[in-house]
């Protein structure tokens, strides 16, 4: 019993509570609260991380907590081992940059934006944490409904269309995950996921089918991979700035982990390679992979070709995961890493830099950079470690994702790789290229941009989010040199996706 | 021809996918199979576990009481967002509302809706029903005002300021509820173990009445502010 | 299965289909209310009297109201 992981999910849940009543009483407290609200919760992750550092290097690791006091399978359990820890640490890590930067971003309806980003922040966190099927369903619910608010932020036509449209797709993802909640049920008779994971192998092989077949639905749709992707490039350009950085930088990534908990340890992998599974989903992969690329190659508009790379990124994280080999494991996570790092940076950066343009075609990119030199070359670093610059923490990830590849003679994967990067270079060339050109702005120009952009707040606090910008640039380069940084987590979370025994022994027993 | 081309393309699709979910039904294992894992334990040790006489209650509060605060939590978030993207000035519709007769008719039943509402959400444990059920019909009388009396009415009596205190409020009943549980149980939402009574009465089953109320109020205010936000006349200028 | 469950499935079932086939608004959604309904008296046949209650009060009353006020903002910006 570790009550500090059930207050990881409980200090956002109450600052979320808490802020339309000091909305009520005075606006100008929201912000120390916002503040309070992350910096308790970085306070917790220190704590567990400097109260467990023997447990981390003996390979023992692991916390849970029962809630109401119900012991599994009876009740819910919150259960963290080395997987979840890392990614619970990144996610705290963005959300705790992504907030500082909105509170330079936000301008208008702050109070009830940050009600929902702290409801991002507690269902990303109770996502992470739990070891219950139909918990993991509530979370994924909260995640959408709450992200669905935030991409119509803007309130204009565009992003309540692309609003509408993420919520069709994505509700009708969690539709199908309660389903297959449901279908698990009906069949073992509990919702614990190691009681589930323990029986799992023991059902009809028609009915293990239909399970892993609704999971992975639901999930590609909620990753974007291939047939489900359209809705994934209209909600990332529209939404602003640390909204997009939310979304590419933590949702996707909570995705992740729930894909790789629900198809490693509960279904087991061995039932998926048993179903023939794994070889169509690793092609599946790579193809939204090559297509997302493919797309981003032909977009005019920078923040949907960011999206559009993403897809192309979470494809190969996924194919290169699903190999199912320690290096797959180690490329994919450090990958997940990077990549979260990358895109927030760039989303973060998009926002500073798009403030100077009518819009975010390409045509309009011209001269951002002379503008404000020194975030623009922070914009350059985390572009180039997008394409793989070696100093720079992109190249490391995915070398080693190139490496894991090769060693499981997935030629096509390779193949992708290099295609992302060689591609990747051709249209952020030619962002930065643009960058740079020379724009003359007459008096009615400057105007018409000014009124142009009438939902930027005017309270634009310039030095917040630069800092933020560089912070990531500095976070990318930092760990680019010292990437063996991240050896000792990643080979535990390694050691918790390889060890399914160790989790089912460890709920259940504990 | 286009269009033809797509219909009986959407057509099938859908009854590929209706035939997939009806042949992987007919797989599953019938009711008579189902007795087995927690549902058994529940029904047999369940009113003796927590003294809810309602086994729903009892799993919606006490056994799973954590998903609730979810659900509520995702109707919490539903009804931000709603606010945000819906919220102009503060300028409700003012119509006359409906006929005198009309008015008569809901001023003398309304009370007796709103009991029947407090009936639900205090009696969940007792009988069908508890704070999601309770809280829906409560809010049915919001939107009653609204739509009989005019909007101005209801602005006046319930203003979108209380409606926010009510379900800030009620959420933080829940929290409050599960942190107590924390202190005096030794574990988070554990059902409250000295406000326990005799079984069947009203003041009994621990803080699951209380967490019933709480979560009525939350839903109830909640869904009244989603349905004030959306019959407000839209204004451009704003923020 | 008795006959009244019959009965009730193949209504749900036409009201269902009446909800999506027609272009009128506010026919779809009183259909849906319909819809609702049986679904209540369904779950009440199977003797699940909590999940009848938020049926009831949640999809026949409260998506009723919901949905007849977003109509109205809708017709109002049309003819605008």
């Amino acid at each position: 019993m570790d009550i500090k992981i059930l207050f990881l999910i409980l200090v956002p849940l109450g600052t979320a509570f808490l802020i339309p009543l000091i909305d009520l009483i005075n606006a100008k407290l929201r912000r120390f609260f916002v503040l309070l609200g992350v910096l308790l919760e970085s306070y917790l992750i220190i704590t567990i991380i400097t109260g467990n550092l023997d447990n981390f290097r003996n390979g023992d690791f692991f916390l849970q907590y029962f809630l109401g006091g119900w012991r599994p399978p009876l009740g819910i359990t919150l259960a963290m081992d080395g997987l979840s820890l890392l990614f619970v640490v990144i996610t705290a890590v963005s959300l705790f940059l992504v907030v500082i930067y909105s509170i330079g971003y936000i301008g208008h309806h702050e109070g009830k934006y940050y009600v929902l980003y702290f409801l991002i922040a507690a269902a990303s966190m109770g996502a992470l944490l739990t070891a219950d099927l139909f918990n993991i369903y509530v979370f994924i619910e909260m995640l959408t409904i709450t992200s669905g608010a935030l991409i119509g932020f803007k309130r204009s036509e565009e992003a309540s269309a692309a609003a509408i449209k993420y919520l069709i797709y994505n509700v009708l993802a969690g539709l199908l995950f309660f389903l297959g909640v449901l279908v698990v049920y009906f069949n073992l008779g509990t919702l614990n996921m190691a009681a589930v994971a323990q029986n799992f192998a023991d059902l009809e092989s028609g009915i293990q089918l239909f399970i892993s077949a609704i999971f992975l639905t639901s999930i590609l749709i909620k990753m974007g991979i291939f047939p489900f992707l359209f809705w994934l490039p209209k909600s990332y350009d529209t939404a602003p700035s640390p909204v997009t950085a939310v979304l590419s930088g933590i949702l996707s990534k909570v995705y992740l982990y729930i894909f790789i908990r629900i198809f490693w340890t509960v279904i087991g992998f061995e039932v998926i390679t048993s179903l023939n599974l794994n070889i169509f989903l690793i092609d599946l992969a790579l193809f939204s992979s090559f297509l997302g690329h493919v797309f981003a190659l032909q977009s005019n508009n920078i923040k949907r070709l960011l999206g559009y790379s993403s897809i192309g990124h979470i494809g190969m994280i996924t194919a290169v995961i699903l190999l199912n080999t320690e290096a797959g494991f180690y490329g994919g996570i450090l990958h997940i890493i990077s990549h979260m790092f990358m895109k927030a940076g760039l989303f973060v950066a998009c926002g500073y830099l798009l403030q100077y343009t009518r819009s975010h075609a390409y045509g309009d990119f011209k001269g951002v950079g002379l503008r404000n030199k020194s975030v623009f070359i922070a914009f350059i670093a985390l572009l180039l470690s997008m394409i793989g610059m070696p100093p720079l923490l992109g190249f490391a990830s995915k070398w080693y994702v190139l490496m894991a590849f090769l060693e499981a003679r997935s030629y096509f994967g390779a193949f992708i790789v290099i295609f992302g990067s060689l591609t990747a270079v051709i249209y952020y060339l030619r962002y930065i290229a643009k960058g740079f050109e020379e724009v003359k702005l007459t008096e009615d120009d400057l105007k018409e941009e000014v009124f142009s952009r009438p939902l930027l707040s005017v309270l634009y606090r310039e030095k917040i989010v630069s800092f933020i910008t560089y912070t990531y640039a500095a976070i990318i380069i930092g760990f680019g040199v010292g990437f063996r940084f991240f050896d000792l987590p990643l080979k535990m979370s390694i050691n918790s996706i390889m060890n399914v025994e160790r989790y089912i022994e460890l709920v259940l027993g504990g | 021809m286009n269009k033809l081309v797509k219909k009986t393309l959407i057509t099938a699709v859908l009854a590929a996918a209706a035939f997939a979910l009806y042949y992987n039904f007919s797989l599953l294992p019938g009711y008579q199979d189902l007795e087995k894992g927690i549902s058994d334990y529940i029904i047999t040790y369940g009113l003796h576990d927590t003294g809810s006489l309602n086994l729903i209650t009892a799993v919606l509060y006490d056994y799973r009481a954590f998903d609730s605060l979810g659900e509520s939590t995702v109707i919490f978030g539903a009804v931000s967002g709603i606010v945000l993207i819906l919220s102009r000035k503060m300028l409700p519709v003012s119509s006359k509302g409906l006929s005198f007769i009309v008015k008569r008719t809901l001023g003398i039943m309304t009370p007796f809706i709103a009991l029947f509402g407090f009936y639900v959400i205090t009696h969940g444990h007792l009988s069908p029903g508890g704070g999601f059920q309770g809280g829906v019909i409560l809010a049915a009388i919001s939107i009653i005002f609204s739509i009989v009396y005019g909007s101005a009415f209801d602005y006046r009596r319930y203003s979108p300021q209380t409606k926010t205190v009510l379900e800030t409020g009620g959420a933080l009943t829940f929290l409050v509820i599960g942190l107590a549980g924390i202190v005096m149980e030794g574990a988070f939402l554990k059902n409250l173990g000295f406000l326990t009574a005799e079984r069947g009465t009203l003041i009994s089953a621990g803080s699951i009445p209380y967490i019933n109320i709480g979560v009525g109020f939350k839903v109830g205010a909640g869904l009244a502010i989603i349905f004030y936000s959306m019959i407000q006349k839209t204004f451009e200028e704003d923020f | 299965m008795n006959i009244l469950e019959i009965i009730l499935l193949i209504f749900l079932v036409f009201s269902a289909v009446m909800t999506v086939r027609f272009d009128e608004e506010l026919i779809s959604i009183i259909f849906l209310s319909i819809f609702s309904l049986i679904l209540t008296a369904l779950y009440l046949l199977h003797k699940a009297a909590d999940v009848a209650l938020a049926e009831a009060v949640i999809g026949a009353g409260l998506n009723t109201a919901i949905f007849m006020s977003a109509i109205s903002q809708i017709r109002h910006s049309d003819s605008d």
